[in-house]
């Protein structure tokens, strides 16, 4: 039972830490809070559901599918909707553009998938049995799956040269500039990279939960409570902040009952900023 | 009186006028009054956000404050024995008081982060309000909300508040006193020193202002009205049910922040004109049902991307380019 729980429950921290990265590259690169993250985490779900259902391909093969296709849907934004001019209001603008997209994408799926709950094929059937209790075998892929995206972006960001100009235009846009990196190539590929990394999420959650065309609010406020609680632009602050709130989501509940769980991730982050006002690993 | 400043009163009072003859122009239809007291409760809480706006902070949770004042405002009545207009002007400080107290950490933090923070407590309010079973009917909802009591006037006689045309009234009347206090606030010394924190935060630190002080007095003042707003929605709803799909789910307060944008933050009659705009065309959208939202999702976009000033600004521009160079410039 306990294991059981604290799987699914450190599962589903793994989906919120990916969406998470997304939504704190894309707001430390490009300065905007991306209120649609949510809603292609839900398109590249829908996305992997329609490939395996009515083209019959491989799961494994549709995600990585979904995934270039909402890199892509990424640039598109980026190019056309998202990148900053001088007449706009740097803030306001992209909090606005992302809120009608959100509300388009919504009630395109509505109108396009229907509210019936749907699901991905399973990745895996079956469960292990570990210290007496079993453990769904699909869970521990998506944990391990979450984890391998989260180590491989580590090591484009400190080992590849795409990854260090990124690094650099997140900590000192106009440095960077200098040093001639381009601020809107930059945008671009962690628009795609966040969206890509969403539309895994969202596969991943596919195959745990149900897909509907609400799934994504949820994620993308557990995702904006990690920044929140890490710190902007950082992968540790991003990594520690989900497994945070994976403890406080799993434990508070059951000592504390709902109400409590509800209010505690908010106590947690008025905490933090009040000791640091940038996070727990944000930096100025 | 300026020719401008007479004008501004001819307007206020053609307004005001057709505000009161709304009801009968409506042919005193329910639904479509029930959509105008709607209309001024947005008003309200759109005008109290661009308070916050006028520190170039956007809040992403007002309805979290709309949420304080209606549970507060109906708890005052069924359970503290209040009568309706002090439990109303109790739920706008209580909402007041709330914000004081998020104030400090919250406005330390600035910019995107400000945001984040209130949508999250926002959310985090109506999941207190949707679990907390004792205080609030948790999931099943609060049920049984009075209506604001009858009370007697010199002309008409006794009225009574429990059906709608009566009940737009009273809306009008306390919309009107708020939208006067919130104007006459910009208008203050308070407003003028909001302005200069907007437009230089640390030289006016350095000249000796106060600036986390006067964000959280502005913080305040912003969810005292959206408190306001609150409770007359709970007393008109006579229920309120905290669901994600609710009034009080993150959508609402998205969607405050796109009237706003949509009719320009930069003019105090902005609000006003964004929610209206919006308003009627997305009732005149509810025959086709799914697609509601995402044409009010283009507008949006297409607004904020090419007309940078909103609706207003597009007025300003008319009016710019009729009288020729050295017209008024809004926002």
């Amino acid at each position: 039972m306990w294991l059981q729980a604290v799987v699914n429950g450190v599962a589903l921290g793994w989906l919120y830490i990916i969406m998470a990265l997304g939504l704190t590259w894309i707001l430390s690169i490009m300065g905007i809070l991306q209120l649609a993250h949510g809603e292609v985490y839900m398109i590249g779900a829908y996305v992997v559901y329609y490939l395996c259902s009515s083209l019959g391909l491989n799961v494994y093969l549709s995600i990585l599918i979904s995934m270039v296709v909402m890199a892509a849907f990424g640039i598109f934004l980026e190019r056309f909707l998202f990148r900053a001019r001088a007449d706009r209001d740097p803030v306001l603008t992209p909090i606005v553009v992302s809120t009608g997209l959100s509300l388009i994408m919504t009630s395109g799926a509505v109108a396009g998938f229907g509210l019936y709950e749907k699901s991905v094929p399973r990745l895996l059937y079956g469960s292990i049995r570990i210290f007496g209790g079993a453990v769904p075998k699909d869970r521990l892929l998506a944990i391990a799956f979450s984890a391998a995206a989260l180590l491989l972006l580590f090591f484009f960001l400190k080992r590849s040269r795409w990854g260090q100009a990124i690094m650099a235009s997140a900590q000192n846009r106009e440095g960077a500039l200098l040093r001639g990196i381009n601020p809107n190539q930059m945008a671009m590929i962690s628009m795609a990279i966040g969206c890509a990394l969403a539309a895994l999420a969202g596969a991943l959650a596919g195959s745990i939960l149900m897909l509907q065309p609400y799934m994504g609010s949820q994620p993308m406020l557990k995702g904006l409570v990690i920044i929140v609680l890490g710190g902007l632009g950082s992968l540790a602050g991003a990594f520690v902040g989900g497994m945070l709130l994976g403890l406080i989501d799993g434990v508070i509940p059951v000592i504390f009952g709902p109400a409590a769980a509800a209010v505690a991730p908010l106590i947690v982050v008025i905490l933090i900023l009040l000791i640091r006002p940038t996070g727990m690993f944000g930096h100025e | 009186m300026s020719k401008k400043g007479r004008r501004n009163g001819f307007a206020l009072g053609a307004a005001a006028v057709l505000a009161l003859l709304m009801p009968a122009i409506l042919a005193h239809n329910e639904y479509l009054i029930s959509v105008l007291i709607l209309i001024l409760l947005n008003v309200l809480m759109v005008s109290s956000l661009r308070t916050i706006a006028l520190l170039r902070e956007i809040s992403l949770g007002h309805v979290g404050f709309g949420l304080i004042g209606s549970y507060g405002s109906a708890l005052f009545m069924m359970k503290g024995g209040l009568s309706f207009w002090p439990a109303l002007l109790a739920s706008g400080l209580l909402s007041a008081a709330v914000a004081l107290a998020l104030g400090y950490p919250f406005l330390r933090v600035k910019g995107i982060y400000f945001s984040i923070l209130t949508l999250l407590t926002a959310e985090t309010f109506r999941l207190v309000a949707f679990y907390w079973r004792g205080l609030t009917g948790g999931t099943m909802g609060l049920v049984g909300i009075p209506a604001p009591g009858p009370i007697a006037l010199p002309v008409v006689g006794i009225v009574s508040f429990d059906e709608t045309g009566a009940y737009y009234y009273l809306t009008l009347v306390t919309f009107a006193v708020c939208m006067a206090a919130l104007y006459l606030t910009e208008r203050s010394h308070l407003g003028f020193t909001w302005r200069a924190i907007k437009n230089g935060e640390e030289i006016s630190q350095s000249v000796g202002i106060n600036v986390i002080g006067y964000k959280v007095v502005n913080f305040a003042i912003a969810s005292f009205f959206a408190g306001i707003a609150g409770s007359l929605f709970a007393h008109y709803q006579r229920s309120l049910s905290a669901d994600f799909t609710s009034r009080f789910g993150v959508v609402t307060s998205i969607y405050l922040v796109v009237y706003m944008v949509v009719g320009g933050q930069g003019s105090f009659l902005g609000p006003a004109i964004g929610t209206i705009v919006l308003t009627v065309i997305s009732e005149w959208a509810r025959p086709m049902k799914e697609y509601q939202p995402m044409i009010i999702g283009a507008i949006a976009i297409l607004v904020v991307l090419f007309m940078p000033g909103g609706l207003v600004g597009l007025s300003n521009l008319v009016k710019r380019k009729g009288r020729g160079p050295g017209g008024a410039r809004g926002t």
